[in-house]
């Protein structure tokens, strides 16, 4: 399984390094070799996005979802809010928001919305660390990750498919968010390979593996470390990659959604037949 | 790939003041910088199923108030055993736990062979109706009615109802329409849908 190159949604208020760069022409001749190395980098961030296959929810309703995830190893907690790119009251907030943190998902009706980041605790109105405009589409779900040094703060929006698999399987995708590494291999201990040199701030596809307990074998240069991660039965996951305090990788699985596990077959016997046998009872007929 | 963090830095500088002249993107640098790396959260806000189970059912506007039976699969057919007692809910204890993401499943009897039993009046909950789980842990997770729908059992809507949703949900499920006597049995399914309450 290697990085899915499908669109992505991606509409980031920040724009990516080139047009930053282009904006100072004086500095361009000095910049130049850096602009090369940027743009490959930028290419690799948005040509390798994820998978978005039809998201098969049973239950969206008439809208889509939205989560945040705080991928940033040095930036302290933040508070998230959410609005709509029209403006007016914060339709989402989320506090204290630390490191590693992937909230649950909210619905939110079609439309276009802004989310944004501020340090934890701080006064109304203070300038966003980060913020990016997001397309809230029915039935759809996605991730807004933000990822990256603080010096050097990205976010970006991943389509999540939320198919699940089929019986005793569980579905499986990598986000990779380290900013030691630019890219990471994981297996299985037992040789299942999961994602090949997959970039930070890309999603691979998604595989279905045997739900139940694996340990996962995360290399990078230098680095070689086992995760261990609880796959459970008809679930949808996302395996972020992400740095830990002292510079080696740790991964943290998330839910993206999940079914009921082994689903009852048909309809539930759930009746005596008094009502229908009994009118005498003067029990209200339904439907 | 230093130099090219150092350039994107700028650009997400520029970016967040109110121009795309700024410039050099040092104070929001400042803003929230721990100053080194810190390990990923423990907690999980979507993570793996609860040890927990469900114990009791209450949705004050039918005035049902019910211990839960856990109930499984029939070996044989597959099929969802239903509650043992007519007056008591069953939650499947083989699916979700109320609360985590995933669609939690409580099943109960609409009638016994001479009485209502205890979702008799399951079909009055409406858009916003409040249901009430209680766990092991003594937790209580509220949720709320999105919609009610009825299907009957041969063709009963196992994706709709079993399969997997980004959100913590709960299916109340009872009979429904025509009792056929010579199987025993109501041909349809009445099925509540509620999602978590928001916190």
């Amino acid at each position: 399984m290697t990085s899915a190159p499908a669109p992505t949604s991606v509409s980031s208020s920040l724009e990516s390094a080139p047009s930053g760069i282009s904006s100072r022409p004086r500095r361009r001749g000095r910049l130049a070799r850096i602009t090369a190395v940027t743009a490959l980098f930028a290419l690799g961030l948005f040509g390798a996005g994820s998978l978005s296959a039809q998201a098969a929810t049973s239950e969206t309703g008439s809208s889509g979802f939205v989560r945040v995830a705080h991928l940033s190893p040095d930036t302290k907690s933040v508070d998230v809010s959410l609005t709509a790119l029209s403006g007016g009251t914060s339709l989402l907030q989320l506090k204290n928001v630390d490191y590693g943190t992937v909230s649950g998902y909210s619905p939110l009706a079609a439309g276009t919305y802004v989310v944004s980041m501020v340090p934890a605790g701080s006064a109304p109105n203070t300038k966003p660390i980060i913020s990016a405009s997001i397309d809230i589409v029915t039935a759809k779900t996605i991730t807004v990750a933000v990822f990256g040094k603080n010096a050097a703060l990205q976010a970006k929006v991943f389509q999540d498919d939320l198919t699940g698999p089929t019986a005793g399987d569980a579905r499986i995708r990598l986000i990779p968010a380290s900013t030691v590494t630019n890219t990471v291999s994981v297996s299985t201990t037992t040789g299942l390979v999961i994602a090949s040199n997959a970039e930070t701030g890309t999603a691979t596809s998604y595989a279905s593996v045997p739900a139940g307990p694996w340990s996962l074998q995360l290399t990078a240069p230098a680095i070689s470390v086992t995760s261990p991660v609880q796959l459970a039965n008809g679930s949808v996951n996302t395996l972020f990659v992400l740095d830990n305090a002292s510079g080696s990788l740790t991964v943290k699985a998330v839910l993206d959604s999940a079914g009921v596990g082994a689903a009852p077959v048909g309809g539930v016997q759930t009746g005596g037949g008094a009502r229908a046998e009994l009118p005498l009872l003067g029990l209200q007929p339904v439907g | 790939m230093l130099a090219a963090t150092a350039t994107i830095a700028v650009a997400v500088g520029g970016n967040s003041g109110s121009a795309a002249g700024a410039p050099n993107g040092l104070p929001s640098r400042a803003a929230g910088n721990a100053g080194k790396f810190q390990d990923p959260s423990a907690e999980n806000l979507s993570g793996p199923r609860s040890a927990t189970t469900a114990t009791r059912v209450q949705i004050p506007a039918i005035g049902v108030d019910s211990g839960l039976e856990q109930l499984a699969l029939d070996p044989a057919s597959g099929t969802l055993t239903p509650p043992v007692a007519w007056l008591s809910a069953g939650w499947y204890a083989g699916g979700t736990v109320p609360g985590d993401i995933g669609p939690a499943v409580i099943a109960g009897h609409v009638d016994s062979v001479t009485k209502p039993a205890v979702f008799a009046r399951l079909g009055e909950l409406v858009a916003g109706s409040s249901i009430v789980v209680t766990l092991s842990d003594g937790t209580a997770k509220e949720f709320v009615v999105e919609r009610v729908t009825r299907a009957p059992k041969d063709a009963f809507p196992t994706q709709t109802v079993y399969g997997p949703t980004p959100t913590p949900q709960l299916r109340l499920i009872t009979c429904d329409g025509i009792f056929n006597r010579v199987t025993g049995h109501y041909l349809d399914n009445l099925i509540v849908f509620a999602s978590l309450a928001p916190r």
